[in-house]
């Protein structure tokens, strides 16, 4: 029986995430993991109010407005991060997921997180996110995660009611 | 009220709400950036005294000027976001109609940059902690 990864829309309050291999399963539970604080990609998760013009506003935003967004941000994770408990084995058909409509919000912000975490760790250029060619070792990891999660993001989006 | 008592007009919304700022913030000309309940925390505890009657105290001229003169919300190109994604963001932060929105991610993504609101560094400062909050590369400056 032939394998088919895809999105659905299961009913007015449920997505399904089916189709599933293995190693798919094993790169979605890396989302948490992938967008969690890292000191290579904490200037571009947390840029300044104004871009160095306003250094005390700069300063200002960065200890009041921070700690929020981290808190946003972790939020967002740990929601992921229940979800994924929720992973199934559906025999020949792969493994599945169910997503509440109402989590869609977070498993995009979570997957934005995600990507732009991967790309400032791993120094991945413009140029290969472009071509999307593979390159073997953590990068190329990296590289198939950032296309992944963006391609699960587009189906979101789509998919979802709102985000 | 805290325990600096510090009080401000709310430039934000028509209504002259009154608010309090959490200690420091006054000081440091901060504007209340997050005074809508979006995320929570500190700036969620801010008490809104509606019904008070006394006179609003003048704000401080360097306030009242870094609040009056007219800011930015500027957008930068990044090559991780996805299309849509900016597209649905600028919709739901901003308010804007899909064309528009449509128009201002293709800004962003030819030009590098786009101004996607102007106004009041209050709001403006709301607007870019949401963006923040949806990963945009968004940063405030002064409208010339």
């Amino acid at each position: 029986m032939s394998r088919r990864l895809t999105l659905q829309v299961k009913d007015a309050q449920t997505l399904v995430l089916s189709g599933l291999d293995d190693f798919l399963a094993d790169v979605l539970c890396r989302i948490p993991e992938a967008g969690a604080p890292h000191p290579d990609s904490d200037a571009r998760l947390f840029p300044p109010l104004s871009a160095g013009r306003e250094p005390e506003m700069d300063a200002d935003w960065k200890e009041f407005v921070r700690p929020e967004l981290e808190s946003q941000f972790s939020w967002n994770r740990d929601v992921v991060a229940e979800d994924l408990k929720g992973l199934r084995s559906e025999g020949r058909r792969g493994i599945a997921i169910e997503i509440l409509q109402a989590h869609v919000p977070a498993w995009v912000h979570a997957l934005n997180q995600a990507r732009l975490s991967l790309v400032a760790r791993h120094s991945v250029s413009e140029e290969a996110l472009e071509e999307g060619s593979l390159v073997p070792g953590l990068e190329g990891l990296a590289l198939f995660q950032i296309q992944f999660y963006g391609m699960l993001q587009e189906w979101m989006i789509e998919a979802g009611d709102s985000i | 009220m805290n325990a600096n008592g510090k009080i401000q007009r709310s430039a934000v919304g028509d209504d002259a709400r009154l608010r309090e700022f959490p200690a420091g913030g006054r000081d440091r000309g901060l504007s209340p950036f997050s005074a809508a309940p979006v995320f929570g925390g500190i700036w969620g505890e801010w008490v809104e005294s509606a019904g008070v009657s006394s006179p609003l105290p003048e704000l401080e001229d360097e306030t009242k000027e870094g609040l009056e003169t007219p800011w930015n919300v500027v957008v930068y190109n990044d090559p991780v976001n996805l299309m849509s994604y900016v597209t649905k963001i600028f919709m739901k932060i901003l308010g804007f109609s899909l064309e528009k929105a449509e128009q201002h991610m293709m800004e962003v993504h030819k030009k590098g940059r786009s101004i996607v609101w102007s106004g009041e560094r209050e709001k403006a400062e709301f607007y870019i902690q949401q963006l923040h909050g949806a990963l945009l590369l968004a940063s405030l400056e002064r409208s010339l």
